[in-house]
C-alpha cells in the first residue's frame, strides 16, 4: 500500500458533530432549499397583507387573511431559524445515541482515497464517492457514499500545518465538491 | 432472545426500495398515521355536504370539488403518495449508485455484530447497537438514531426474533 499523504487522529465532541450535522442538513437534508420555501411563504404573506390593506372591512376576509398572514410569518421563521436549530438538536441526539461517534479515529489520507479506522470500524472512501466537501473555521465535512454519509473532521485535532495541508489537498483533489463557508473578516485598524 | 446468524448478500434494487419504504414507515410518527386519514375523511365529508347543500354556482362547485380532492390527497398521503415518491427516488438512487453498492457479509452472535464489505468493516459489541427493528421484509440494525445496517428479508429464511 502506498504511503499516506497525511495521518492524524480525530475525536469528535458533541458540539462539533452537531454543527457538522446542521451543515449537512442544510446542504442535503430536510433544511435543503429552505430559502425557496421561506420566500414562497413570504410572498404569500405579502399578498395577504396587500389584500388586508386594499380591501374594505369584510367580516369573512379579514380573519382569513389575518390567519394566513400569521401562518406565513410562522413558516418563514420555521424555515429560517427553527429548522436549522432542530437539525442541530437532532445531531446532538444522534451523537448521544451512538457509541462510535465519540471514539477516536485514525485517518490515513491517500491520493485517491482516505481510510478512517479504529478498534471497531474501518472505512475506505474514494474521493469520487464524495459529493460535498465543506470547510468551516473549525471543521471539515465530507458528505457522500452510500453509508456513513457524513464524516466530520475537527480542526482542533490537527496541527496548523496539517490543517493547511489537508485544506489545500481537498481543494486540489475535489475541485467541484469543495467549498469554503463564508465568514466575516474583521477589518484591520 | 439472541440467535446466531451469518448472511451474505448483494442488495438488489427491490431490496433497496423495500428498505426505504419500511424505514419511512418506521420513522413516521404513529399519530400522523391516524390523524391524516381522519383529517382527510372530514375534508371529504365537508366537501360533499357543501357540494350538495351549497353548490349553487359553477365557481362554488369547483371550490367544493377542490376541497374533496384535497381530502383525498390527505387521506392517501402516507399510504399511496409518499410511498410512491419514496419508491421512485430510491430506485433512481440505486441505479445511479449501483457501482458503489457492494455485497455485504453480516455475522450476528451473542457478543458482537460484524458487518463487512469491500470498503467498510464494522465489528461492535452487542451493547453498542442502539436498536434492532424487525419490519415485514427487512431487518434493521441501528447503530445510532440515523446510521443503520439492513438485511433484506429474502436472505433470511426464517426471520429470527432478535431483541437487544
Amino acid at each position: 500500500m502506498a504511503k499516506p499523504i497525511l495521518t492524524f487522529e480525530n475525536q469528535l465532541r458533541i458540539g462539533e458533530y452537531a454543527e457538522g450535522y446542521r451543515l449537512y442538513d442544510l446542504r442535503c437534508g430536510n433544511s435543503a432549499g429552505r430559502e425557496i420555501k421561506a420566500s414562497l411563504f413570504f410572498f404569500l404573506g405579502m399578498a395577504m397583507l396587500f389584500m388586508l390593506m386594499r380591501e374594505q372591512f369584510n367580516i369573512l376576509k379579514l380573519p382569513v387573511c389575518t390567519i394566513v398572514l400569521l401562518i406565513c410569518i410562522y413558516m418563514c421563521c420555521f424555515f429560517i431559524y427553527i429548522l436549522p436549530n432542530m437539525a442541530k438538536q437532532r445531531g446532538e441526539r444522534i451523537y448521544k445515541s451512538s457509541h462510535l461517534l465519540s471514539e477516536k479515529y485514525t485517518f490515513h489520507v491517500h491520493q485517491d482515497y482516505f481510510i478512517m479506522q479504529n478498534e471497531y470500524e474501518s472505512l475506505k472512501r474514494y474521493y469520487t464517492e464524495i459529493h460535498d466537501c465543506i470547510e468551516t473555521d473549525t471543521l471539515f465535512l465530507l458528505i457522500g457514499g452510500t453509508e456513513k454519509k457524513l464524516i466530520v473532521i475537527a480542526k482542533r485535532c490537527l496541527e496548523q500545518e496539517q490543517c493547511e495541508t489537508l485544506s489545500h489537498f481537498f481543494r486540489k483533489e475535489m475541485v467541484h465538491q469543495y467549498r469554503r463557508t463564508r465568514f466575516r473578516r474583521r477589518k484591520k485598524k | 432472545m439472541i440467535e446466531n446468524m451469518q448472511v451474505s448478500f448483494l442488495p438488489t434494487e427491490s431490496d433497496y426500495v423495500m428498505m426505504c419504504l419500511e424505514r419511512q414507515k418506521y420513522l413516521t410518527p404513529k399519530e400522523n398515521r391516524v390523524l391524516f386519514p381522519v383529517a382527510g375523511i372530514i375534508d371529504i365529508v365537508c366537501g360533499t355536504l357543501g357540494m350538495i347543500l351549497r353548490g349553487e354556482s359553477v365557481f362554488e362547485m369547483i371550490c367544493w370539488l377542490l376541497l374533496i380532492a384535497a381530502g383525498l390527497l390527505i387521506l392517501s398521503y402516507y399510504d399511496v403518495i409518499k410511498p410512491f415518491f419514496i419508491a421512485g427516488s430510491a430506485a433512481s438512487y440505486y441505479r445511479y449508485h449501483q457501482k458503489d453498492i457492494n455485497s455485504k457479509t453480516i455475522c450476528i452472535n451473542a457478543e458482537s455484530i460484524t458487518v463487512s464489505d469491500e470498503l467498510h468493516r464494522i465489528s461492535v459489541p452487542r451493547e453498542y447497537v442502539y436498536k434492532i427493528y424487525q419490519a415485514k421484509k427487512t431487518l434493521f440494525i441501528f447503530l445510532d438514531q440515523e446510521e443503520f445496517i439492513y438485511i433484506p428479508g429474502r436472505v433470511i429464511e426464517e426471520m429470527p426474533s432478535l431483541n437487544k
